[in-house]
């Protein structure tokens, strides 16, 4: 496991590089044309964006691997109900979203049977965060922390905007919420942040009104 | 822009949702009180490295693996079988035939009530042929509602155009949900 080397996705420009999105666009019309084949080409471009927001979901990487896996053979065989006026990935991290909340839901109905009949759990037991293991520096280390410290859907919400880059609209059709709701998860989000990471303490320089 | 202005302004939305405009007019602000240039610059320092949350790569074998499972488990037709705006045709089609439906039967269902009235035997002693006048038609309202089934078939006609009224007007709906 290694860092992206395709670090343009991950400058936090305010749109995603429009070859890139053009590229995808292609590729995807080209599969709705009847070139299966082409959806190898989606699957490259998309890989790495769905697979980061699949481990920030799950924090296991052979599991996020496996949702990775799966979002992109349903998204191949719901291709025909996707809106081609609409960006493709956003619709694509849906699917993943919705795996994601599934299986959530299936690891609490084993939770529940585990405590019910006594079997052992792996509840509690502490598992590596692979994004953590490839954060070199110490500020974004504490960064990572303190969005992994965030309630669910404020950490969500941060992910989808500031990591997937998806427009406040997208991140609430994702979510099935109204676009108010997500700006103010995220600013919630920001708050949090700012107190976890102490540059929101009391007194701290430029708090004031004037 | 006052600093509580400021305040609000860097708190309330992400940096980068704001115009060219409205950040020149913060920064001006910015420059000219210490204070909410340090908050600025908190925010700016904030937003540049959510923006450089880390992006894990994939396994080489991903690409292939999904590949694989698509021409496995996937059959051929299902990525080019039905072009999406054909999709929505139909949906909508479907949509708007039961509209029809409801709009048809609800107008039945007012004519038999309409016709049912024309029924003299069933009046009140007196009217003897049906006439145009106003007071004939209120003879005939006031039957309508004092008859159980005339006021049954009413509000079931009366419910049957409301469902196809919302049944139509909905038909628009976005079949984009459907596919997660």
């Amino acid at each position: 496991m290694r860092v992206s080397e395709n670090r343009e996705l991950t400058t936090g420009n305010p749109a995603p590089e429009p070859t890139r999105a053009e590229a995808l666009r292609e590729a995807v019309a080209e599969v709705r044309a009847g070139r299966r084949d082409a959806y190898e080409r989606v699957v490259e471009l998309c890989q790495s964006r769905l697979l980061s927001f699949a481990v920030s979901l799950l924090k296991d990487y052979a599991a996020a691997q496996e949702l990775t896996q799966d979002a992109f053979v349903r998204a191949y065989r719901y291709l025909d109900r996707f809106d081609d006026r609409r960006p493709f990935y956003p619709w694509l991290a849906t699917i993943a979203f919705r795996l994601a909340q599934d299986r959530w839901q299936q690891q609490r109905r084993d939770r529940e049977l585990a405590r019910r009949y006594g079997a052992a759990s792996e509840e509690g037991v502490a598992r590596d965060d692979p994004l953590r293991t490839v954060i070199a520096d110490e500020e974004s280390s504490r960064l990572w922390q303190a969005v992994e410290g965030l309630p669910g859907g404020e950490r969500t919400a941060v992910l989808l905007f500031y990591q997937q880059e998806l427009k406040i609209v997208e991140a609430a059709r994702l979510l099935g919420v109204s676009s108010g709701t997500v700006k103010t998860l995220l600013f919630r989000a920001r708050r949090h942040l700012r107190e976890a990471l102490g540059t929101d303490a009391p007194g701290a320089p430029g708090r004031h009104t004037k | 822009m006052t600093c509580r202005e400021f305040l609000r302004f860097v708190d309330a939305v992400p940096l980068r949702l704001r115009s060219r405009g409205e950040l020149r007019i913060a920064r001006q602000h910015a420059a000219a009180c210490p204070g909410c240039a340090v908050l600025l610059a908190e925010a700016e320092s904030l937003e540049q490295s959510l923006g450089s949350l880390p992006m894990i790569a994939p396994t080489g074998r991903l690409v292939a693996d999904v590949m694989e499972r698509v021409h496995r488990e996937a059959p051929e037709q299902s990525a080019v079988r039905r072009p999406a705006p054909e999709t929505r045709l139909v949906g909508a089609t479907i949509r708007q035939k039961l509209g029809w439906a409801a709009a048809i039967g609800g107008n039945l269902a007012l004519l038999g009530v309409y016709l049912q009235s024309l029924n003299t035997s069933a009046w009140p002693r007196g009217v003897l042929s049906p006439t145009i006048t106003i007071g004939f038609q209120a003879e005939r309202v006031s039957w309508v509602v004092q008859s159980g089934s005339g006021l049954l078939i009413l509000t079931a006609g009366a419910l049957l155009l409301a469902i196809s009224i919302l049944t139509l007007l909905g038909g628009s709906e976005q079949p984009h949900r459907r596919a997660s």
